[in-house]
């Protein structure tokens, strides 16, 4: 038997980077995916493994330690189920992508949140975040459409944007503070930088457009683990960072309403979700600035709960879109009895992010509300209500319309297992979490605070069902108003586009006409040294004449001969090129250097 | 199940679900010390949304599906 204990902590990043270096040596077949499969689990083993209050670290150069391994109980919950539901999507999209580039991105993603997610330092942790930045990159580019190229690119800019702002906040706070491990940061411009870096990763209103413009165009499988990593990295590095700012929470606030209202005008199934993301990480974000202890555990059980029900919803679209080939509301309908698995477990999954009783997302939206009750923000309460109401609604909208809605034209067959697997554990999970909330408490960072919560008080039970009976009477009865419609909704990205084209066209015209210019001057001038030095004499000369004939030219009657001369002169240049004899050449040479000798020993330098 | 069928059980849902807590009202929280607070609000937070989103979308923010292109 192994002795638990003697296992020494590997930091689980490793496991799935050195994995992902293996995957393009095994081909397309059964060894990838049996391998996969393996790593997934090795992945989940060695995260269970960890031990809380434990850590790993080297020192790179005296008094500066980066530390790859920080355990403590907010750390752990992020690596369970960064690694849970990474297991999840492998499984889900082991049949379903082809190209091993995309497994390594994937993996390298996954990896990399694990990593930034355990890491202790500020360095390690942007290191990582980098590594996320450009992992995920790939998991867009790989469904190699012309939209998703682009749109690749916006969603890299905005990153790097990001990570610079990271980078300097980290250095800022390194040479205010000689600390680099994370935690909270005092108030300047490194605070600012860093909120900025964090703020582009959690989808902060108005730095969020990468996110609805980005996964819609991901690949199937690729936007699994979109939807779980970068936004719910920003909330975990947030918790670490800035827990209890005040206008943090009201960020939360207007990202839950901006998402939903946002979401509820898309017709794409994964621009919808994505809108969702922004929305489900406004609670998230509003749990960690409220900032008191049931507020960071609602903010963290958020995240835990969300992304079962989110990674599950895009498993689901993702299942529909494979199944059908179709991404938009308007062109689907009618896929309840053709595909009746995907169709309950997205249900579950519809229900949960609506926050109804007896399902996880109830749990921790209760929690992050009732945080923000008992710190007096009503204002912030009130909002987050109403965001729940209309997150009910767009999903009442996304299953009718997907699943309920009479389609005769639809085409579609249940997927394989593989991807049913992953969608009904989760599924599973999203229920068990939601009946027997005490078992996502007892890994929460404050659990005994979170014991006393309980989601389930009759006052509040009614009091959303209430709501939800209410959200569901008025979308039957306003339900004309929802069908979907096929066009593009802008965002704030329209601004950043029509910036982002300025900026070109102030390239492409003012700034290349000014270089132009400086440009041809300079080839003239360089064109009249060489004119000059192919025969500097006979030049010379013609300079000589050219200044006496302009000067002289008001008083001189003979000016017509002379500018006869002049042409003449040009014409034969270079003409006969005047040779020296040696001799000559050595004693003009000599008489400089004695010049220049004579200079240094008066003066001592050259110029003085 | 048809439409009137739906709407019935709503309705009946909602009035059952006012009627417990006018019996039995003691919450902490703000809205749970007013009983049907939350169908009220849930009410008009439902009109504000759909109001705002859909004002928003059709006279500024879409446009054709080719827009961007």
């Amino acid at each position: 038997m192994i002795d638990i204990g003697s296992i020494p902590n590997v930091p689980p990043a490793l496991i799935y980077l050195a994995g992902a270096a293996l995957i393009p040596l095994l081909g397309t077949g059964r060894a990838r995916k049996v391998y996969l499969i393996v790593l997934a689990v090795l992945g989940l083993i060695g995260v269970a493994l960890l031990r809380p209050q434990t850590g790993w670290g080297f020192s790179v150069l005296p008094g500066f330690e980066l530390t790859l391994l920080h355990v403590d109980s907010l750390s752990l919950i992020m690596g369970y189920i960064f690694a849970l539901i990474g297991g999840a999507a492998i499984l889900y999209s082991v049949n379903i992508v082809k190209e091993s580039g995309e497994f390594v991105c994937a993996l390298l993603y996954l990896g990399s949140a694990l990593g930034a997610v355990f890491a202790g330092d500020f360095f390690t942790l942007y290191i990582f975040w980098e590594i996320m930045a450009f992992s995920s990159l790939g998991l867009i580019w790989y469904s190699r459409t012309e939209r998703a190229t682009n749109a690749g690119m916006r969603y890299i800019l905005f990153h790097l944007l990001g990570g610079c702002a990271l980078l300097g906040g980290i250095l800022i706070h390194y040479m205010d503070t000689g600390s680099i491990a994370v935690g909270p940061v005092e108030l300047g411009i490194g605070y600012v930088l860093l909120l900025i870096g964090i703020g582009v990763n959690t989808a902060f209103i108005p730095l969020h457009t990468w996110l609805p413009d980005s996964y819609p165009k991901a690949t199937i499988a690729g936007a699994v683990f979109l939807s779980v990593y970068t936004t719910k990295t920003g909330v975990y590095v947030l918790a670490r960072t800035f827990p209890g700012v005040e206008a943090v929470a009201y960020m939360g606030g207007v990202m839950c309403l901006y998402g939903v209202a946002f979401a509820l005008l898309q017709n794409d199934v994964r621009k919808l979700l994505s809108y969702h993301i922004v929305s489900q990480v406004g609670y998230m974000v509003a749990g960690i600035g409220i900032g008191t202890y049931i507020g960071i555990n609602g903010g963290i059980a958020h995240v835990f709960n969300h992304i079962l029900y989110k990674a599950l919803l895009f498993m689901c679209m993702g299942a529909v879109i494979y199944a059908t080939g179709k991404n938009n509301l308007t062109e689907l309908g009618g896929l309840a009895k053709k595909m009746p698995i995907t169709t309950i477990t997205c249900v579950i999954a519809a229900l949960s992010i609506s926050g109804v009783m007896g399902f996880n997302g109830y749990v921790s939206k209760s929690m992050v509300i009732h945080a923000a009750e008992l710190e007096g923000m009503h204002i912030l309460a009130l909002a987050l209500i109403v965001g729940s109401v209309g997150t009910f609604l767009s999903f009442l909208k996304l299953t009718y319309f997907t699943f309920f809605r009479r389609n005769d034209e639809i085409e579609a067959k249940e997927v394989s297992l593989p991807m049913l697997i992953p969608m009904s554990v989760t599924a599973f999970l999203c229920v068990a979490l939601g009946v027997y909330p005490q078992a996502l408490y007892s890994i929460l960072p404050y659990k005994e605070i979170a014991m006393h919560f309980n989601p389930y008080a009759l006052g509040h039970t009614i009091g959303t069902l209430e709501l939800l009976l209410m959200t569901a009477v008025g979308f039957f009865t306003l339900q004309f108003l929802f069908s979907p419609h096929e066009r593009v909704t802008r965002d704030i990205d329209y601004l950043y586009r029509k910036a982002g084209r300025g900026f070109i066209w102030f390239c492409e015209q003012p700034l290349v006409t000014v270089a132009n210019f400086i440009d041809k001057g300079l080839l003239k001038l360089a064109d009249a040294v060489v004119w000059f030095s192919r025969n500097p004499t006979a030049a010379s000369r013609i300079m000589v004449v050219m200044i006496g004939a302009v000067v002289t030219r008001p008083f001189n009657p003979t000016y017509m001969r002379y500018a006869r001369d002049l042409e003449e002169l040009k014409r034969s240049y270079p003409g006969e090129v005047p040779k020296v004899a040696i001799g000559t050449a050595v004693l003009l040479a000599l008489v400089l250097f004695t010049l220049y000798l004579i200079i240094y020993l008066t003066h001592g330098v050259l110029w003085v | 199940m048809g439409r009137k069928h739906l709407f019935g059980i709503l309705y009946v849902c909602l009035t059952v679900s006012v009627l417990a807590e006018v019996v039995n009202f003691h919450g902490h929280d703000l809205w749970q010390t007013i009983p049907g607070f939350s169908a009220l609000y849930g009410f008009i937070g439902c009109i504000f949304i759909i109001a705002a989103s859909k004002a928003l979308g059709h006279y500024w923010l879409q446009k054709e599906e080719d827009y961007y292109d």
